[in-house]
């Protein structure tokens, strides 16, 4: 199967042919993210008032994506590379070394996110207390570390699965990857909201 | 620290901080920007899309510049063109779909029928668009041009500048809508 464009192709095809490829899996994206914004939309009245969720929202949005999006690319890597035991992937010493950097980096990102977030609601005039600032830092740890651990094991899965079938993961994980990476953290932050603030 | 991990470090900063300047634009215009029923649940998939839809044309110009079929330059470049071509068409599907989602969905939960998020949605993709795609192309070429791997570096990058670029173009779409 060709994945890549080797020569231009005449008149508009290229163009009907990208929108073909990509269309349903967008779709299908967009679907999912706004189940995930209709859960925000429900705790509206509860939402606008805490600033530096507000603040935090799409940078943490846009790192759980960018976790998923590195897990699918080495997993593809890995996979192709022959780096990955396909029979026991998660004792593989790359998924091991992945998974560290992947934890470590979703820590320290999450932190400087509540941090630098809490830091421009305090300088707007927002009344951030202690307590909600930690608060608001546990639901941002707790909703990235469960994440973290879901893309990694469901991608590397997921990703053999569609391996086996004859298929290219690359053409599904990422996509894949980062709504259910969307969606996931969109419904652990309501319900964390819900309980915790 | 090991290579990787310095890499996705310095690649998730760079993201996450583009997002901090992106949510700190939603919270200025907190007030104009959520005043209308409908707009968490565009945001989202809003955001999302600028990542999906640039991510992928520059993931696709970067193969063909590696294998040599289109060189970095905008004159006669039909890949390009097509490739821009297809990605504001499916941005503006896309956004309108988001729209339609958002309005049926304020509609069947909190009874609520204002088609003016779908409105906004249209007039957001637009704005965000014609200032992306560009910025897209000539990004990924630039990149190229100077001896980078654009697969290392766009999708930091358009994460970043997606956000920033989003919120901006759902906060004028706001304002072009509800100034009718």
């Amino acid at each position: 199967m060709q994945f890549t464009i080797t020569k231009p192709m005449a008149d508009r095809k290229l163009m009907w042919k990208i929108i073909r490829e990509s269309f349903f899996i967008l779709v299908f994206a967009a679907m999912l993210s706004s189940l995930g914004g209709l859960g925000f939309e429900f705790l509206r009245e509860k939402i606008i008032f805490l600033i530096p969720l507000i603040i935090l929202f799409p940078a943490l949005n846009d790192m759980i994506g960018d976790m998923g999006t590195i897990v699918a690319s080495h997993f593809t890597t890995l996979l192709y590379m022959g780096k990955l035991d396909k029979k026991r992937p998660f004792a593989s010493p790359e998924f091991r070394r992945l998974y560290r950097n992947i934890l470590l980096t979703a820590v320290l990102a999450a932190v400087y996110l509540v941090a630098v977030a809490g830091a421009i609601a305090w300088v707007k005039g927002f009344a951030l207390s202690p307590a909600l600032f930690f608060k608001i830092l546990f639901v941002a740890l707790l909703s990235t570390l469960l994440m973290i651990h879901f893309l990694a094991f469901a991608t590397f899965l997921g990703g053999l699965y569609v391996y086996r079938k004859g298929h290219d993961p690359d053409n599904y994980l990422i996509p894949l990857a980062t709504s259910f990476a969307d969606l996931g953290n969109m419904a652990l932050l309501v319900l964390f909201v819900r309980v915790f603030l | 620290m090991d290579k990787e991990l310095k890499e996705i470090l310095f690649g998730e900063w760079l993201s996450v901080t583009g997002g901090l300047v992106g949510g700190t634009l939603l919270a200025v215009w907190l007030d104009r920007i959520f005043m209308l029923p409908g707009l968490f649940i565009l945001l989202p998939g809003f955001l999302a899309l600028r990542g999906h839809i640039g991510g992928s044309m520059a993931s696709r110009l970067s193969s063909v510049l590696h294998l040599g079929t289109i060189k970095p330059v905008w004159k006669n470049n039909k890949v390009l063109q097509e490739n821009m071509l297809a990605a504001f068409s499916l941005a503006l599907l896309i956004s309108l779909l988001l729209g339609i989602i958002a309005f049926f969905a304020v509609n069947v939960f909190f009874h609520i029928s204002d088609a003016r998020i779908i409105f906004i949605a249209l007039t957001a993709a637009l704005i965000a668009n014609i200032v992306e795609i560009p910025l897209v192309a000539a990004s990924t070429f630039w990149v190229y041009r100077k001896g980078y791997d654009p697969d290392d570096i766009m999708g930091p990058y358009l994460t970043t500048t997606g956000d920033i670029i989003s919120v901006l173009a759902l906060f004028i779409g706001v304002l072009a809508v509800t100034s009718l």
